[in-house]
């Protein structure tokens, strides 16, 4: 491969995804089962119990986990559903609060009255079962140092029972921590929205009900957007992914009839 | 969200920032250079100082520090301060005659970690061995399809664990096809894996793009040139 065939394919590729950028090109997308049954789940959750969402991810994969964020709190707060949100990585909860407070804005729904940000939590297994055992107690103070108490959205969440939902919003494969020290043994409704590179991963836990829903990456993100009825960067980033697997496709084509020619060369130099 | 192109400060600051780093970062793509190296040493470094800030203030701080020494209802708790004693034994690993100490802690954390992945375990796979005993014959409420998937369950169990199966040599004929049958399987689960990861990967690089060129204005300045 000469310097310029590898800058080449880049500059392909950056076309290729530029153009839906550019020209707005957007297409709705078609819901799939892992979807809608989050969002069953989500609506199956009852007034008095509230939302976990964990945000287990950096500034790195937030084209893929922050629409997602996004449009689970758009439906949460469309619903009025109670939600805190929370992590077990020091920049997931900040980059939580941004679109929390975005949305907020738009649904009117200040802050402490139905969401609320629990920050960061140090551990994984330990804090888990002190989770289950009692939110309050482990977590004491919000992301800002306020106590719990005085926010009516904590009213009654005491311990796992009193969790309808816990969503991963994942990029660390942080999701087997909680499937084995806090839903699984306290039989609380678990999904993930992972990035795709998890995707295949999670299949074996949806097969055992151990998840009951999934956001495949940015097209999960966007067939949670149609859902909820709230288009935003999943609707715009799922085309330019479109266009790449489209791109890679004719780049494997066009490198399987350069060798085919290639082979055939060196054989017709060889009998020559 | 678009932002106006005009917009400077304090948004507009912090999006020229992103830009700047952005295209520091893409640069690698063309080749090595000092650019990039600067750009990716301040990204470890903010991204240490972060954590550590936010260690401080979210954790320690709150939960160690203030019921510690704090003066307040949840202040006084002394016995604390024991925490971080016990903390420093780690550290002992950097002298030879009290090396010993060290090895006292990480003990005792081996058999937390061993125990609670035990636990773990369970509660993670032991529903996914149930779940794989699935109905494998009609009249029982199933569809064809889910029929036919319980099928394609049990028989890519059954030949990719025969793959694994490195007890005694595979010399049998049966076992032998199972197990090349169970190597087939797995590369097209590998073949799946790696067009999640081809999209994750775009995903990102879409996002960085639509960042340089939506969030910035670019595309409506363009617009704007040619007149649309």
């Amino acid at each position: 491969m000469s310097f310029w065939t590898r800058r080449i394919i880049y500059i392909v590729f950056a076309v290729a995804l530029s153009i839906p950028l550019v020209t707005n090109w957007q297409v709705t997308p078609d819901i799939g089962l892992e979807a809608r049954q989050l969002y069953a789940a989500v609506e199956r959750v009852p007034a008095d119990k509230i939302i976990l969402i964990n945000q287990q991810y950096e500034a790195t994969t937030i084209a893929e986990n922050g629409p997602q964020t996004r449009a689970l709190m758009a439906h949460m707060m469309q619903r009025g559903k109670r939600f805190a949100i929370i992590g077990l990585d020091p920049v997931g909860p900040g980059l939580g609060q941004q679109i929390a407070e975005e949305l907020a804005k738009k649904y009117h729904r200040p802050y402490g009255e139905t969401w609320v940000n629990l920050g960061y939590n140090l551990g994984t297994a330990a804090i888990l079962k002190g989770l289950a055992r009692d939110i309050p107690g482990t977590v004491k103070k919000d992301i800002n140092g306020k106590p719990l108490s005085l926010f009516p959205v904590m009213k009654g969440v005491r311990t796992a029972k009193d969790v309808g939902l816990l969503i991963d919003v994942d990029s660390t494969s942080t999701y087997a921590v909680w499937l084995a020290y806090f839903t699984q043994p306290n039989q609380v409704p678990f999904a993930v929205a992972p990035t795709s590179v998890m995707v295949s991963d999670i299949y074996p836990f949806m097969n055992s009900n151990q998840v009951v829903g999934m956001l495949k990456g940015i097209a999960g993100a966007a067939q949670y957007e149609r859902l909820a009825d709230a288009p935003g960067q999943g609707y715009k980033n799922r085309m330019p992914v479109f266009m790449a697997h489209v791109t890679i496709i004719l780049l494997i084509l066009v490198g399987n009839v350069q060798e085919i020619q290639r082979r055939r060369k060196v054989d017709a130099e060889g009998a020559a | 969200m678009t932002r106006p192109l005009a917009a400077f400060w304090p948004d507009g600051a912090i999006m020229w920032a992103g830009v700047a780093c952005t295209l520091a970062i893409f640069s690698l793509l063309y080749k090595e250079n000092p650019v990039y190296r600067f750009f990716e040493h301040l990204f470890i470094g903010l991204a240490t100082g972060y954590a550590l800030s936010v260690t401080w203030n979210e954790i320690l701080r709150p939960k160690w520090w203030e019921p510690m020494a704090g003066s307040g209802a949840e202040g006084g708790q002394w016995w604390l301060m024991f925490a971080f004693l016990l903390g420093l034994l780690y550290y002992t690993l950097y002298i030879r005659k009290l090396a010993w100490m060290s090895r006292l802690l990480i003990g005792v954390m081996m058999g937390v970690g061993a125990g609670l992945a035990f636990q773990g375990f369970v509660s993670t796979y032991s529903p996914q061995i149930a779940a794989a005993f699935t109905p494998l014959l009609p009249g029982q409420g199933l569809s064809v399809f889910q029929l036919f998937n319980n099928w394609v369950i049990l028989l890519t169990l059954i030949a990719v664990m025969t793959y694994f199966f490195f007890a005694f040599e595979q010399q049998n004929k049966a076992v032998q096809k199972t197990a090349k049958a169970g190597r087939w399987l797995l590369m097209i689960s590998f073949g799946a894996i790696f067009g999640q990861t081809v999209m994750a990967r775009m995903a990102l690089a879409s996002g960085r793009l639509n960042f340089l060129l939506n969030d910035t204005g670019l595309t409506d300045a363009i617009r704007r040139l040619f007149g649309h």
